[in-house]
C-alpha cells in the first residue's frame, strides 16, 4: 500500500523523531509528532476507502454501434465501448485511474481506454473508446483495473472490478465478390434454393409422358396427347428438391496453432462464413458441422436468418478456441499466467492469503518428478530439499548403519546394542571425522550454492505456487489440489492452458514434445469426421454438397475411414470437396520455392524453412492424389478464393444435377 | 515528462499554487531556524528547499526533514543518551535530563510550516512527476520512448483543496501538541523516572501497541470481509503449509505412476 515516496517519508520522520527523543529536542519531537499524526490520519482515511469503497465499486458496460446496444459484434466493424464506474455508498474516491482491459483479440482501438478522476455517489467515472476486431472469435471484456492513490502519492492501491462480458465476434459480412453470379445461364432457371431433379415428382416442369395407370390424378392427364394416341396418357413432372450444402469445419488443435499471420482456423472460419452467407442470400440450405478430436457440434441445413446467425455464432466461438497440448513445460506458461492473474485477480493473489512463505522459497522445491530433461542447475534446485536433509541426517544415519553392521559382525548381542551403538557411532565419527566433515560440508555447500544462484528458479517456484493455489480454488480441485498441481507438471500445464484459454489470453506452445514428436497432429479427428460425414449422408437428401474444411496433411496413412465415408457419399450421388488449410506465409502448392534440393551449406533457418515447405508440398500432393482417385477435388485454402469455387459447385448442382 | 504535461495551463496553474505554498512554508522554517541561532543551516535549508521546489526534486521533502534534523539536534546530548542506552547499566537511562525547547509559538509555527511544506511538495510531485509508482510487471522499455508517467489530473484539483490544507495544518499540529502534553498528565514514580523519560517510554509503547493492535484489527476485519474464494484460498494455503511434505510425497508417487503408465502405453 505504501509507495516508495511513503517509505522514504516514514524513514525520514523516524530519524527526525529518534533524533528529537535522543537529543531531547522538543522542537523536533513536536514536529515529528505532527508529521506522524498527519501521516497516520492519511493512512487511515486511505485504508478506509480501500477497504470499504473499492469492494463496492460497480461497473456498467455498454457496447454499441450507431444504432444502439449490441449483443454480438461483427469483424471489421467499429463499436463503441462505454464503461461507467459507480460507487454506491456515501464515501468517495478522490483520485482514481481506471483502465478497461481491452480484449487481446482487438485489432484497432481508437480512443483511450483509461480515465482519471473522482468517483462520487451520483458522479460516476466513464471510459469511452472504439474497438474493432479483425477476425471472428470471442471478445471477452474482463473488467476495469482501478488504481487509487492519495493526493500526495504516499499510498497506492490497485484493484480490479471484475465483470466479465463475453461477446461473440461474428465473421465479417460477405462482400459482393462472395455472392453468387446472378446472370441467367439456363432458360428455365428454377427459383433459388430449388434444384430440378430428373425424377418423377411434384414439380412444375414436365419430365415425361407415360400411359395412364389407375390411381393417377385426373388433373395430370395430358388430354391432347391422349386424344392423338387414343389412350389415356399421364404427364410426369420433375422432382424439385432444395440444394443443400454441409460444411465440415476442422476445429482441432492442429488448425488452432498460432502463427505470425493468424491461425489456419481463422481462414477456415472465413471461408465457411462466406459460404453460409452467400448460400443464405440465395436461399440455399447450408448445414454446419464443427469437429475436433473429441466430437462434433452440428447445425442442420437451414436458410432462415436466425439459423444462419446461430451458425455464424458457432463459427465465432470455434474461432476463439486455443490450442491444447498435454505435455507442455509449465514454465513457458507460468510468467504469462502469473502476470495476467495479478492484473485480473489481485484479490486472490494478495500475499496475505496466497503467498509462498519466505523460508520455503529457500528450502522447498517442486515438482519431484518431471518428464523433460532438466539442466544441472534446475536438477539441483529441484533436489535441494533432499540435499539439505541429506546433508543433515544422512551422514549420521550412514554412520549408525555402518556401526550396527560392525557390531553384528563382531557378534555382540542385541541386549548390549543400546549401550554400544552410540559408543560405536561416536568412535566411528571420531575415526572418520575428516571424510565425514568434508561430505557434510560438501553437500550443504552444494545446497547453498544451488539456492543462491537460482534466482529465476526461485521466482518461478513462487509464481507457480501462487498460480497453483488460484487454479485449485477456481477449478474446485479440493484441499489437496494445490499440492497436486505443484507435483504434477502435466496437470498444471493443462490447467494453465485452460485458465488462459477461458480468458482468451493468447499464448504459444512448443510444437514438439520432449521426444521430438509433433504435438498437434490430432489423428483422432479423422474418425470423428468420418462418423459425422456418414451421419450426414444418412440424414441427407439427393444431390448434396459436402465440403470438408479439414487439415488432413500428413494424415494420408490414417485416412481410410474417411475415404470409405467419401465413397459412400459419392455412391449416393452426392458431391464432396476437400479444402485444406494452409499455414500462413508458406508458398502455395505448385510454387517453385522449396521444390529444389536442400543445400548442406545453406543457413539453418533457410534449410528449416525449405524442409518445411517441401514437407507441406509433398503432403498436399499426396492428399490430392488420394482424393483424386475418387474424383474429389482438393483445394488449398490459401490459394485463390475457395468461396467462389464452392458456390460454383453449388451452381452446377442446381442447374446440371442431372448431368452428373 | 511529456511536453503536453508541461504545457497544460491547468497543471501549470496548480503547480504554481503549490510551489507558492511550499516556498512560504520554507520561509517560515528559515525564520524559525534563524531565531534558533542556526544561521548557516537555515540558509542551507532555504537554498536546497527552494531548489527542490523549483526543480521538483522527488527527494525534496526528505532532504528538508533531514537538514532540519541535522540543524536542530543537540548532538552532544544525543551521543550521551546513546551511550547511556547501550551501557550495561541500563538504569541510567531513567535519569533522563529535561527537554530543551523553544517558545510554544515557535514550536507551533515550525510544526505547521514543515507539515505545509511536506504536503505542498508531495502534491506538486503528484501533479508534475508521478502519482503512481511504476508498474514492476511491465518489461523495461526498449529503445523507443519511455511510457509517460501517471500524473494527477490537474482538472481534478478541487476548489476547496487549499482550504482543506489550511484546516489540516492546525488540526494535526493541535493533535500532536495535545498528545504530547496529555502524556505529561499521567505521571508515575517508578525507579525515579523523570517525566521526560516517562513520556518517551510511553510514546514508544503507544506507537508499538498501536501498530500491533492496528495490524491485528485490520487482519481480523480482512478475514471477516473475505469472499468465499478468498476464504477457500486462505484455508487451502493453511492446509498446504501444515501438510506440505505429506501431500507432496503422495502426489509425487502418484505422478510417477501415471508417467510410467503412459510410457508403457506408448512403448506398446
Amino acid at each position: 500500500m505504501l509507495t516508495a515516496r511513503g517509505w522514504w517519508f516514514i524513514l525520514c520522520n523516524f530519524f527526525l523523531l529518534a533524533a528529537g527523543l535522543l537529543g531531547q529536542s522538543r522542537l523536533l519531537i513536536l514536529t515529528g509528532f505532527t508529521l506522524m499524526f498527519w501521516f497516520c490520519g492519511e493512512a487511515l482515511l486511505f485504508a478506509v476507502r480501500a477497504c470499504l469503497v473499492v469492494p463496492r465499486l460497480r461497473l456498467v458496460r455498454l457496447v454499441q454501434d450507431e444504432r444502439g446496444p449490441v449483443t454480438s459484434l461483427w469483424a471489421e466493424r467499429s463499436f463503441e465501448v462505454r464503461v461507467t464506474l459507480h460507487v454506491p455508498g456515501f464515501l468517495s474516491l478522490p483520485f482514481v485511474v481506471v483502465k478497461d482491459l481491452v480484449p487481446f483479440q482487438a485489432g484497432e482501438v481508437v480512443g483511450d481506454p483509461t480515465a482519471t478522476g473522482r468517483v462520487d455517489l451520483g458522479r460516476p467515472l466513464t471510459v469511452t473508446y472504439h474497438v474493432q476486431f479483425n477476425a471472428a472469435g470471442v471478445a471477452r471484456f474482463e473488467g476495469l483495473a482501478v488504481q487509487m492513490a492519495d493526493w500526495q502519492g504516499l499510498f497506492y492501491h490497485a484493484a480490479f472490478v471484475r465483470q466479465a462480458v463475453v461477446l461473440r465476434v461474428l465473421p465479417r459480412l460477405v462482400d459482393d465478390r462472395g455472392r453468387r453470379a446472378t446472370s441467367k445461364r439456363y432458360n428455365l432457371l428454377p427459383p433459388p434454393g430449388i434444384h430440378r431433379l430428373r425424377r418423377p415428382g411434384s414439380g412444375s416442369e414436365l419430365l415425361d409422358l407415360r400411359d395412364y395407370l389407375p390411381g393417377d390424378p385426373p388433373k395430370t392427364i395430358a388430354w391432347k396427347v391422349s386424344a392423338r394416341r387414343d389412350k389415356l396418357i399421364t404427364k410426369e413432372f420433375e422432382s424439385e428438391v432444395p440444394v443443400r450444402c454441409t460444411l465440415f469445419v476442422d476445429t482441432s488443435s492442429s488448425v488452432r496453432v498460432p502463427a505470425a499471420r493468424g491461425t489456419a482456423l481463422a481462414r477456415l472460419i472465413d471461408i465457411a462464413a462466406g459460404v453460409i452467407q452467400a448460400n443464405s442470400s440465395a436461399r440455399d440450405l447450408t448445414g454446419l458441422c464443427l469437429f475436433d478430436e473429441q466430437g462434433t457440434s452440428t447445425a442442420r441445413p437451414d436458410r432462415s436468418p436466425a439459423r444462419v446467425t446461430a451458425m455464424l455464432g458457432m463459427l465465432a466461438e470455434a474461432a476463439a478456441l486455443a490450442p491444447t497440448a498435454g505435455r507442455v513445460d509449465p514454465d513457458t506458461l507460468v510468467p504469462l499466467a502469473h502476470a495476467f492473474a495479478q492484473e485480473v485477480y489481485p484479490d486472490l493473489m494478495r500475499p496475505s492469503i496466497n503467498a509462498m512463505p519466505w523460508y520455503l522459497t529457500w528450502v522447498a522445491a517442486f515438482p519431484g518428478a518431471w518428464r523433460r530433461r532438466a539442466s544441472a542447475l534446475r536438477y539441483l534446485f529441484r533436489r535441494k530439499e533432499k540435499l539439505l536433509i541429506g546433508g543433515l541426517f544422512a551422514v549420521p544415519i550412514l554412520v549408525a548403519m555402518v556401526a550396527m553392521g560392525f557390531l553384528f559382525y563382531t557378534g555382540i548381542s542385541l541386549r548390549h546394542l543400546e549401550l554400544l551403538l552410540p559408543l560405536a557411532m561416536l568412535v566411528m565419527m571420531w575415526v572418520f571425522r575428516w571424510p565425514l566433515l568434508v561430505l557434510v560440508i560438501g553437500i550443504e555447500m552444494l545446497f547453498i550454492l544451488t539456492t543462491l544462484i537460482s534466482g529465476r528458479e526461485r521466482r518461478l517456484a513462487r509464481w507457480r505456487k501462487r498460480l497453483a493455489a488460484l487454479l485449485a480454488v477456481r477449478y474446485a480441485l479440493g484441499p489437496g489440489g494445490l499440492a497436486l498441481l505443484l507435483e504434477d507438471e502435466d496437470q498444471l500445464s493443462l490447467y494453465l492452458q485452460r485458465f488462459l484459454a477461458e480468458h482468451h489470453v493468447p499464448y504459444t506452445l512448443p510444437l514438439y514434445d520432449e521426444a521430438g514428436r509433433y504435438q498437434f497432429t490430432s489423428p483422432e479427428k479423422v474418425d470423428v469426421l468420418a462418423t459425422a460425414l456418414l451421419r450426414s449422408i444418412g440424414k441427407g437428401h439427393d444431390n448434396e454438397l459436402f465440403v470438408l474444411l479439414a487439415d488432413l496433411l500428413e494424415l494420408d496413412d490414417r485416412l481410410e475411414p474417411l475415404l470409405k465415408a467419401v465413397r459412400v457419399a459419392l455412391g449416393r450421388h452426392h458431391q464432396v470437396m476437400v479444402i485444406c488449410p494452409w499455414p500462413p506465409g508458406l508458398p502455395l502448392p505448385g510454387k517453385t520455392e522449396g521444390a529444389g534440393r536442400l543445400s548442406p551449406s545453406a543457413p539453418l533457418p533457410l534449410s528449416v524453412r525449405a524442409a518445411t515447405v517441401r514437407r507441406f508440398h509433398e503432403g498436399f500432393a499426396r492428399l490430392k492424389r488420394v482424393f483424386g482417385r475418387l474424383g474429389v477435388p482438393v483445394i488449398c485454402a490459401a490459394g485463390g478464393d475457395p468461396v467462389p469455387l464452392i458456390l460454383e459447385r453449388m451452381e452446377r448442382l442446381r442447374g446440371l444435377g442431372w448431368k452428373r | 515528462m511529456s511536453q503536453s504535461v508541461v504545457d497544460d495551463p491547468n497543471r501549470s496553474s496548480a503547480a504554481r499554487r503549490y510551489q507558492l505554498i511550499a516556498l512560504l512554508a520554507l520561509l517560515l522554517i528559515f525564520v524559525v531556524l534563524l531565531e534558533s541561532g542556526e544561521e548557516m543551516m537555515s540558509l542551507i535549508v532555504l537554498l536546497l528547499g527552494a531548489v527542490a521546489i523549483a526543480f521538483r526534486w522527488a527527494i525534496g521533502p526528505a532532504l528538508v526533514l533531514l537538514l532540519l534534523m541535522l540543524s536542530l539536534t543537540d548532538w552532544r546530548q544525543l551521543f550521551r543518551n546513546l551511550e547511556r542506552l547501550i551501557s550495561p547499566r541500563a538504569s541510567r537511562l531513567f535519569y533522563w535530563d529535561g527537554m530543551t525547547g523553544a517558545t510554544p509559538l515557535t514550536e507551533v509555527v515550525l510544526a505547521m510550516a514543515v507539515l505545509a511544506f511536506v504536503i505542498a511538495q508531495y502534491r506538486l510531485l503528484s501533479l508534475t512527476r508521478n502519482a503512481f509508482p511504476p508498474d514492476g510487471r511491465r518489461p523495461t522499455p526498449g529503445p523507443g520512448p519511455a511510457p509517460p508517467p501517471q500524473l494527477r489530473d490537474a482538472r481534478l484539483l478541487e476548489e476547496n483543496e487549499i482550504a482543506f490544507l489550511a484546516v489540516t495544518l492546525p488540526l494535526w499540529t493541535g493533535i500532536a501538541f495535545f498528545f504530547w502534553f496529555a502524556m505529561s498528565l499521567y505521571r508515575v514514580d517508578w525507579f525515579g523516572l523523570t517525566p521526560e523519560a516517562w513520556r518517551i517510554l510511553l510514546t514508544i509503547w503507544l506507537a508499538g501497541a498501536g501498530l500491533i493492535g492496528t495490524r491485528a484489527i485490520v487482519g481480523y476485519l480482512g478475514l471477516r470481509r473475505a469472499t468465499e474464494a478468498e476464504a477457500r484460498l486462505y484455508l487451502q494455503d493453511q492446509i498446504w503449509r501444515q501438510t506440505r511434505r505429506e501431500q507432496a510425497r503422495i502426489d509425487h508417487w502418484l505422478t510417477r505412476a501415471r508417467m510410467r503408465a503412459q510410457q508403457r502405453e506408448e512403448g506398446t
